[in-house]
């Protein structure tokens, strides 16, 4: 079969103007806002109005949305400690050298 | 007596020549206030950053207090030829040549620590509201995958998801371009999304991309 003959059942998203494996394969991008913006505009435009495509980006998020509230915080004992060391070092009190 | 360990560490240079474009010569000597006060300003705001960072990489928290003084000892010294811009990729950096350093002369005995297992372990309940039994499964499940990351990918991972740390930021700690980190992301992430699938938390991800030459140097 022709590769330029349309084929519906092939990509749910005829009327996108990117493909889904074009789209797919910048989910990451689109996921950082990395990249020239008429360009992610398209791929986010597919992304939106691609059900499946739009679910890879979901999963995506949301992965990243966990790794997100996984930052710590510096302990208040470590911070102290190292607020401390700083202040020695500009006293003179920590040898620098 | 500890010669090897007393041997002058030759990347101290990497910190004092950071900034290529400052006039070589000419940088007027910093008064001790003056030092004290760039200190005050440029370092000690990004203290905090430091020490998580410095937990990434070293995966240890009594390593990472150390290399953060460390950190802070080189970039004291180093204020009179920086130039002000930029002031955590700078800090980066130093910390960068700070960890290669420790790592020289590393101590066996702080290789294991176990408090690691609780700053990395599951959040508890009193940190989240109403949060779903599936949300909670799939937040462990993450965190669990993050873990069996090649560490070059968890180190990316860690830096740029968990961290918050630009694309930049990442490439001046792991000192390698920043289309290597960019490459490592989005291939760590590949992994941890299809790492879900075998676990019911999604469907199975579209076909994969041609495999890159930095994947093998991550692997090892």
């Amino acid at each position: 079969m022709s590769e330029l003959t349309p084929d519906p059942t092939a990509d749910p998203c005829a009327n996108a103007h990117v493909d889904c494996a074009e789209a797919l394969r910048h989910v990451q991008d689109v996921l950082d806002r990395n990249g020239d913006v008429e360009v992610l505009v398209q791929w986010t435009t597919h992304l939106r109005e691609c059900p499946p495509c739009g679910e890879e980006l979901e999963i995506y998020e949301r992965i990243t949305a966990v790794l997100r509230e996984r930052q710590c915080c510096c302990p208040d004992d470590v911070s102290a400690r190292l607020a401390e060391f700083g202040r020695r070092i500009c006293t003179g009190d920590e040898p620098v050298s | 007596m500890p010669v090897l360990t007393e041997a002058p560490p030759t990347d101290l240079v990497d910190d004092l020549v950071v900034d290529l474009d400052a006039p070589a010569a000419a940088a007027p000597e910093l008064t001790d206030a003056e030092r004290a006060r760039l200190f005050e300003e440029l370092v000690v705001p990004e203290t905090d950053v430091l020490w998580r960072v410095a937990l990434s990489i070293t995966r240890n928290r009594a390593d990472a207090e150390d290399v953060v003084q460390e950190t802070l000892l080189r970039a004291f010294r180093s204020l009179g030829t920086f130039d002000g811009r930029y002031p955590r990729a700078w800090l980066l950096t130093i910390l960068r040549n700070a960890e290669r350093n420790r790592h020289r002369r590393r101590r066996p005995e702080l290789l294991s620590d176990p408090e690691m297992a609780e700053d990395l372990g599951p959040r508890t309940e009193s940190d989240e509201v109403e949060v779903s039994a599936e949300q909670h499964e799939f937040t462990d499940f993450v965190a669990q995958a993050v873990e069996q990351l090649p560490d070059g990918f968890r180190e990316v991972v860690e830096l740029v998801d968990i961290n918050g740390l630009s694309y930049q930021e990442a490439a001046d700690v792991l000192g390698v371009p920043i289309g290597t980190v960019m490459s490592r992301l989005h291939r760590a992430r590949r992994r941890l999304r299809e790492a879900l699938v075998p676990a019911g938390f999604g469907p199975a991800a579209p076909a994969e991309l041609p495999a890159t030459a930095d994947d093998t140097e991550v692997e090892g």
